[in-house]
């Protein structure tokens, strides 16, 4: 938590729909400011804890409070949150800058303020232009401007976005995240849930893995990439690599270092930190790397390892791991809170 | 409350179906009204002495009278036959001399409005379109959030509805009087009323009136609720209608049965006999052809039937907030 007060706190979350629980248990706590990334497959129960943030679903058991306040439908403290669920939610038949002030008069805006935050939200999301053409007639990436524009009008402190870049072409895309940036950077916690891994590894200093309805990892992002911390270790020839292998008691065959280099390579887990330490023990066996550079695990990789059933999807994510008791053992990587941690 | 009404008020303005629906029962109302001036206003065709002594002649047998006999037979029946003529003549025009009694100034919105079903249909529909479209578009989630709590949604929309149901009965007010005014200009037969309009009971009436459309809206909106959709609650609501009917005709609630006392509560006899019984006080002459007391079982004072019609529609907002109040909302 980094030291900083909740804005979302859930405890025991559970939402049961028919025979099955959606939400089983969650236990959130987002930090005030940044990006708090929501991450999961379909049917984790991401868009129905959202829906219960936001009010619009009674939990089943549990509670969820925003800025200290229990969340129920209806809810005051709501009104400082602003949100985008899924698909969204417009008048066809009023303009663009119709519905922005439909639904900013709806928070009580006065005329003058709401006629400038409908051209401020509007330019924000690059409607400008359109302000006066129906909704209705709109595309799916204008649309979810829109909806953002909407999400925006009051001026939340908390803005929960799910899967915000959904339908929207590249430039769209990439306005949308440096709008999340700005969000953030002006100290709006915004609650992000979206499949595009790469954004959410861009934008999120913390994030929440989710599976079947139960939060399977959470922690900085930083601390979650780290569990798959690796070194790229290259050499001249496959010997080399062979002969390095043994040294630092690796259980994994070299690999290639491109098309031209078979078996020629290494990949080492261990913390970037450790690369010094590494490159001292090969030299002093006079093995000298052509190459030695950090290789950072991708969320999407720690994602799969998470949440994939597939255990080839959890193979594919792992990595040559030192065997205990050949060489110095590898110190052991920061680990993210888990659900058996709690 | 004061900003969702608001809200509301720039979205139902740029909603062409709405404007469409009111300018629609405006036109009916309209058209209704002067198609039935005219068909009050035309004077029938009566036969002419010789048509009459032409018809006795065709239509009768003469055989075995001499020509004497027979014409004396037919003077006869001429007499007769005009007499009758004229005694029909007489109750036509006496008929036709209260019947346009009803184009009067006076009378005219009573005329228009007497029997209209139109405007509770139609703003039924409205209701149904205005909650049933917040579902339909998802739009139920973005304003159930910016309302606060559920309840005053549902307030804002009854509100709403009540603003506008007041103001089509206004517009067809206005319309009745404009078009009472122009027959006046065009020197259009109208027969100045022989009992003038109780003004005090011409505004409860029209308070009733007011009422009753409101209990069936929110019967409309407690539907649309409970169905998440504004497709089928206008004809849940007449099939609800036509139901009652059936239902209060049944054996076991006629006079001196054990049951006869349950259709007391039943909601559209409570509204027949509130605006009927209201509308033969006015002295209006639309109210008096067609507002005599529909049931003779009346155990309870006007206030009372009221009483039973508004707590009709307290009981269909109070299913509706319920409804809202607990749902998910998974639009």
């Amino acid at each position: 938590m980094d030291g900083r007060s909740a804005v979302i706190e859930t405890r025991g979350l559970v939402k049961r729909f028919a025979e099955a629980n959606a939400v089983d248990g969650i236990d959130l706590d987002v930090p005030a400011g940044g990006v708090y990334g929501f991450l999961g497959p379909n049917g984790a129960g991401k868009t129905t804890t959202i829906r219960i943030l936001v009010g619009l679903l009674w939990p089943t058991r549990g509670t969820s409070r925003i800025f200290g306040e229990t969340v129920v439908p209806g809810a005051p403290v709501l009104a400082r949150v602003g949100s985008l669920i899924e698909r969204p939610a417009l008048y066809p038949y009023l303009s663009a800058s119709e519905n922005v002030r439909v639904f900013g008069t709806s928070h009580g805006l006065g005329p003058d303020v709401l006629l400038r935050r409908i051209a401020e939200s509007l330019d924000r999301v690059g409607l400008a232009a359109v302000a006066r053409r129906k909704a209705g007639g709109f595309s799916t990436g204008m649309r979810q401007r829109l909806a953002l524009a909407i999400a925006l009008i009051g001026r939340p402190d908390l803005v929960i976005l799910d899967e915000p870049t959904n339908g929207l072409d590249p430039n769209g895309v990439v306005d949308v995240r440096e709008l999340i940036a700005r969000l953030a950077a002006d100290g709006t916690t915004v609650f992000l849930s979206s499949h595009v891994l790469p954004e959410v590894e861009q934008l999120c200093d913390r994030v929440a893995i989710l599976r079947a309805g139960r939060i399977v990892a959470e922690g900085p992002t930083n601390d979650l990439l780290g569990t798959g911390e690796r070194l790229f270790v290259r050499f001249d020839s496959p010997a080399e690599a062979e002969s390095a292998r043994a040294i630092l008691g690796l259980s994994a065959s070299p690999i290639d270092a491109g098309p031209t280099r078979p078996g020629s390579a290494l990949l080492v887990d261990t913390p970037i930190a450790e690369a010094s330490t590494l490159n001292r023990r090969l030299g002093e066996a006079g093995l000298y790397p052509a190459e030695l550079t950090p290789r950072r695990e991708s969320l999407e990789a720690v994602f799969r390892e998470l949440t994939s059933d597939n255990p080839d999807a959890t193979a594919a994510a792992g990595h040559a791991v030192p065997e205990p008791g050949a060489g110095e053992p590898a110190p052991s990587p920061p680990a993210p809170a888990t659900e058996a941690d709690r | 409350m004061r900003a969702l009404l608001h809200a509301d008020w720039l979205r139902f303005r740029r909603r062409k179906d709405l404007w469409i629906i009111g300018i629609g029962i405006l036109i009916l109302s309209g058209v209704t009204f002067l198609a039935a001036y005219r068909t009050d206003s035309t004077d029938p065709q009566w036969p002419t002495p010789a048509q009459i002594r032409e018809e006795v002649m065709t239509f009768s047998d003469f055989s075995g009278m001499t020509p004497e006999e027979a014409a004396a037979q037919i003077d006869l029946m001429v007499a007769d036959a005009t007499a009758q003529y004229e005694s029909a003549k007489e109750e036509s025009e006496r008929q036709q001399a209260f019947a346009l009694q009803k184009y009067d100034l006076s009378q005219a919105v009573f005329t228009m409005l007497g029997n209209a079903t139109a405007p509770i249909v139609a703003l039924v529909l409205i209701s149904t379109l205005v909650v049933g479209d917040e579902f339909r578009f998802g739009t139920i989630r973005t304003s159930l959030l910016a309302a606060g709590p559920r309840r005053r949604f549902l307030a804002a929309r009854v509100i709403s509805l009540f603003v506008m149901t007041v103001g089509l009965y206004v517009a067809v007010i206005l319309l009745a009087t404009l078009l009472a005014l122009v027959l006046r200009l065009v020197g259009a037969e109208v027969i100045s009323p022989t009992t003038p309009v109780d003004l005090a009971s011409g505004i409860a009436w029209l308070g009733a009136v007011v009422l009753a459309t409101m209990v069936i809206i929110s019967l409309g909106l407690a539907l649309t609720v409970l169905l998440r959709s504004g497709a089928l609650p206008l004809l849940i609501v007449v099939i609800a209608a036509l139901t009652e009917l059936f239902v209060a005709a049944l054996p076991i609630f006629a006079p001196n049965e054990f049951l006869s006392g349950v259709p007391q509560v039943f909601l559209l006899r409570n509204i027949r006999m509130l605006t009927g019984s209201l509308g033969m006080d006015t002295h209006a002459v639309a109210l008096s052809e067609t507002g005599e007391m529909p049931y003779q079982a009346f155990v309870v004072p006007m206030v009372g039937i009221a009483a039973v019609v508004a707590a009709w529609g307290i009981l269909f907002l109070v299913i509706a907030d319920r409804r809202l109040r607990t749902m998910d909302v998974v639009e």
